[in-house]
């Protein structure tokens, strides 16, 4: 029989198992922990909005430290203000806040569909293509269709449902709106016998008809139109027209601008005319809201220097009411050229220099200017003493309260008067309730460097995740991410500034919250078994087997061996089958006896002292804790510089299991110990003793079981 | 040629039958695969990105010069929407142009499983593909992990409706492209490892011509670079998508020339 077609459909289904599927595997989208947020508050938005601002940090978005300012300031935002800041703002400044135009629309056409006849859609979105092939611009915005709804409902009301008035009015509406995406007929002139408020109306369809039509042609006569409407004070548009005059006048500027402009200058120059004309004009009371708004755009765009200025003033000044947060938006897009900067401007730009902000805070002695100074200053500055001294003076009533008792903490721990933070620590604590959490665990990490005592210090060594980041967005912990966990500063402690003895007393301690201690326990076993201190790490391995039962055999055979040169070996052949065991408390391991393929296991060469090398990870400064003597401070530190002299997982671990094969070939661990050697370099940083380990693997162990699974090594 | 194949026996027919479906359920050597990978071939190795930012591309030599536009921006959260390009964009009439589509999604929470969100977003980009310059098609989306398996439906739908022998290109992670072969099997022509704004993915080196290992195919013949970050190691071969933080100036384009010399 011909074994070919079998043959192939053979290799064919294979290949299909074989051939990538959709998928699923893991990619390095690792979702690290943030304890401070460092570029805004803490949510909700509401809260800080509210004035909630904790410590305010100087890397937060410049529209943030805008609403710190004021009330650094002692100048809250009103209740306006607050709802306008949300609603332009949301608490990362990634995402735009919700578009009205889908909520217009959805009323236009909800409003439509109760008459007849039956509305033709919009199209795919409320955008126009250009006369540049490549882009489109919105082009009926939101006001249109909400005043459609609402003058649909009026019409209705007036003329019935079933009235040819309104049977007319409605197929205006939708000649009007049929422009919106697309070129489309105008509303048809009415005769001159036809109701007075149809014929005002129609006036006003066909105005904004031609408006949303774009051609040259058409802003011509949408700007007559308007113009005659604006004149014609027994129109009920006739404010509204007036408007529509200068509206016009900035989407002519906007869509004949220069191919490097954005608008026509000389067109936004007869807006701003405009403009200032309805805004002299008390008649026109009813669009002066808008018209303000409309000569912000102008002004922007026109005179920038002047408008940051302005902004700058009304900003700090409040009560800037709903244009808040457009106020805002515009501001912090500005560039701040100003000759004439306002205050705020040059508190934004921190004074431009730590000497320009002492020199800005000796002129004003305010506390925004009190709070740049301190997130610069250092004990050595000539200006220490006075700025500390007017820190002191802050009363926690003071919106300030939180970020100089924070900067006077720091700096007085800087600066040597350990008692002196601890009082100011103590205080600023008082008030927790109130602070975000971003906030607490700023205070936090300060008290971890000055309690006294082993007990105080164990109970502010965790903090809870104020949220997660994926590298693309953030968002709230899941599961068991809302456990208790180690922040930045604890990690650098614990790493790099704890002695083996304490290290291990903290993982026993029953006070650690338990998914801690399960993390802690086997570390403080390897890291005592590293350095050579078999009685703390087998006094500890009870606590590591109850943490990780699987290391149980391990540890036991630590405890038997019975040289120092046998316990390293033991010990390094217990890690070997842990990817996720280290001596020290890392940002990201896989679980204990998981192998993570992005190469994210044991350690690396800087043995946990840069924060855990997670990216962008922020490098913090740590001392030795208060509570150690000078004794355990020096242990602490010989241990460290061990523990990096040690090296990477990558190399400690194969060096360590390829002398001990040298010297005892018969030992039945040594080739299971050079495959787990390969593996651990290859999941590793470096696979610089991969062939060595091979080789001996293969010379000494050719029919092993751990020769045959590894039949290659790694460069 | 079919009365060569009559000859056969029959068994040897349903093996050749399998083995004609195999190849043309991979796609592997299909006149449309060719005639793409011929388009891609056929552009210039040069690509300028142009993002969003008013950007007037018209010293560009077209024959040197292909330019990838952000055509249209697509938000997948509870609802979806899209935001066609708002900037002016001048080109050359003769400079081959790419619409790319941008994918937000990073607010799509399990709505990304919803089973018709792959041709209603597809139907979203339909509207790049009818654009009249559009040679290529690329889709820019950092899909996360629980997203992938809507992007690999995306795709599929959108190449149901791409016009026959157009490209499809998409951007790729770099890692996508090293030790995560998830992109393998997608029915794409040409993955575009971005060497900048790596994030997680770490750039090994701060100076220029670091390498990255790559691994997959789709990866090999393209790169994304940027000009405020140094470029890896190039082939002269590559295909390079340039991208300018911030609108394309005359100083940028002159930077640009001389950082492309070979």
């Amino acid at each position: 029989m011909n074994r070919f077609p079998k043959v192939l459909i053979l290799s064919v289904l294979v290949a299909l198992v074989i051939l990538p599927q959709s998928g699923d595997t893991c990619g390095p989208f690792y979702r690290t922990p943030t304890f401070v947020r460092p570029n805004g508050p803490d949510g909700p938005m509401a809260d800080f909005a509210r004035g909630k601002i904790g410590v305010v940090l100087p890397d937060w978005y410049p529209a943030y430290r805008v609403v710190a300012y004021r009330y650094l300031e002692s100048k809250p935002l009103s209740a306006a203000e607050q709802q306008s800041l949300q609603e332009r703002f949301n608490l990362d400044q990634r995402t735009p806040p919700p578009d009205q135009t889908e909520k217009a629309i959805a009323e236009w056409t909800s409003a439509r569909g109760n008459y007849n006849p039956p509305p033709a859609a919009i199209g795919m979105t409320n955008y126009k293509t250009s006369d540049s092939e490549f882009n489109s611009y919105p082009n009926c915005l939101a006001p249109a269709f909400f005043t459609a709804a609402a003058t649909l409902k009026d019409r209705a009301s007036r003329y019935g449902a079933a009235s040819p008035e309104l049977q007319e009015w409605i197929e205006g509406q939708d000649a009007v709106f049929a422009n919106c995406s697309h070129n489309a007929n105008l509303p048809s002139e009415l005769p001159a016998t036809a109701n007075s408020l149809l014929r005002a109306d129609r006036a006003y369809q066909i105005a904004a008809a031609h408006f949303y039509a774009g051609t040259p042609a058409d802003y011509d006569a949408a700007l007559q139109g308007f113009q005659a409407i604006a004149a014609d004070k027994s129109s009920s548009w006739h404010a509204t027209a007036a408007y529509l005059v200068a509206r016009t006048l900035i989407r002519r500027a906007s869509v004949t601008a220069d191919p490097d402009r954005t608008y026509n200058p000389a067109l936004l120059a007869k807006a701003e005319t405009q403009l200032n004309a309805i805004l002299n004009d008390p008649e026109l009371a009813c669009v002066h809201d808008d018209a303000e708004s409309l000569l912000g755009l102008v002004n922007y765009h026109l005179y920038p220097d002047q408008r940051e200025a302005e902004l700058g003033k009304l900003i700090a000044a409040g009560d800037t009411g709903s244009h808040f947060g457009q106020y805002v938006v515009d501001y912090t897009w500005l560039t701040h050229h100003s000759p004439d900067p306002a205050d705020l401007s040059e508190w934004l730009a921190q004074g431009g220099t730590p000497e320009g902000a002492v020199a800005k805070w000796k002129a004003t002695h305010s506390v925004p200017w009190l709070v740049a100074v301190l997130w610069h200053l250092k004990p050595e500055d000539p200006a220490f003493n006075d700025v500390m001294a007017a820190a002191a003076q802050v009363p926690p009533t003071s919106e300030g309260y939180p970020t100089v008792a924070y900067y006077r903490a720091r700096l007085a721990r800087l600066s040597g008067d350990e008692e002196l933070a601890r009082q100011v620590l103590k205080a600023a604590l008082e008030q927790s309730k109130t602070l975000p959490l971003s906030s607490i665990h700023l205070f936090q990490d300060e008290q971890m460097r000055a309690v006294t005592n082993f007990d105080s210090f164990e109970a502010v060594l965790w903090q809870n995740p104020v949220e997660y980041d994926d590298g693309f967005a953030t968002d709230p912990c899941k599961g068991t991410e809302c456990e208790p966990q180690f922040g930045p500063v604890a990690v650098m402690l614990l790493n790099t500034r704890i002695p083996v003895d304490v290290y291990a007393r903290i993982a026993q301690s029953s006070a650690l919250p338990a998914n801690l201690r399960k993390l802690l326990a086997p570390t403080a076993w390897a890291r005592a078994a590293m350095l050579e201190q078999p009685a703390l790490a087998n006094q500890v391995a009870e606590a590591a087997g109850s943490a990780q039962p699987a290391l149980k055999p391990y540890l036991q055979q630590y405890a038997q061996a019975k040289t120092a040169e046998e316990r390293q070996f033991a010990a390094a052949f217990a890690i070997l089958h842990f990817p996720g065991l280290a001596p020290v408390v890392l940002w990201r391991l896989p679980a204990l006896g998981e192998l993570d393929e992005y190469r994210n296991n044991w350690w690396r060469d800087d043995v946990g002292s840069e924060f855990n090398g997670a990216p962008d990870s922020p490098k913090v400064d740590v001392g030795f804790p208060a509570f150690l003597n000078a004794d355990e401070r020096k242990r602490a530190a010989a241990e460290r510089d061990r523990l990096h002299t040690l090296g990477s997982a990558s190399h400690y671990l194969p060096r360590t299991a390829i002398d001990w094969g040298k010297k005892h070939p018969h030992d039945a661990r040594v080739a299971e110990s050079l495959h787990l050697a390969i593996r651990a370099m290859r999941y590793g940083d470096s696979n610089a003793l991969s062939h060595e380990a091979y080789d001996l693997l293969h010379q000494n162990y050719p029919k092993s079981e751990w020769a045959k699974r590894t039949p290659v090594w790694f460069k | 040629m079919l009365r060569a194949i009559s000859k056969l026996s029959p068994s040897t027919r349903i093996g050749l039958t399998v083995l004609a479906l195999w190849v043309v359920a991979t796609g592997m050597g299909s006149p449309d695969g060719r005639t793409r990978l011929a388009a891609v071939a056929a552009f210039p190795r040069l690509t300028v990105w142009a993002w969003e930012n008013p950007e007037d591309l018209r010293a560009l030599d077209p024959q040197r010069y292909a330019v990838a536009y952000l055509d249209q921006t697509i938000f997948i959260g509870p609802q979806v929407s899209s935001r066609p390009r708002v900037q002016r964009l001048l080109v050359s009439p003769t400079t081959k142009m790419i619409a790319v589509v941008r994918i937000e999604a990073g607010n799509a929470g399990t709505a990304i499983n919803a089973p018709g969100l792959p041709a209603q977003v597809a139907n979203l980009i339909q509207h790049s593909v009818e654009k009249p310059r559009t040679a290529i098609l690329q889709i820019d989306f950092d899909a996360t992990r629980s997203q992938r398996t809507f992007y690999i439906n995306l795709l599929r739908e959108v190449t149901k409706s791409l016009p026959a022998g157009m490209p499809l290109s998409i951007t790729a992670l770099a890692s996508w492209c090293a030790g995560d072969d998830w992109i393998g099997s997608l029915p794409v022509d040409e993955a575009v490892p971005m060497f900048f704004r790596m994030g997680v993915d770490a750039r090994p080196s701060n100076l220029p011509g670091w390498s990255y290992p790559l691994r997959e195919p789709l990866c090999e013949s393209s790169a994304g670079v940027s000009m405020d970050e140094p470029w890896p190691s190039l082939r002269p071969d590559e295909r390079l998508y340039i991208f300018h933080p911030g609108a394309w100036s005359a100083p940028a384009m002159a930077k640009m020339e001389a950082m492309v010399k070979p």
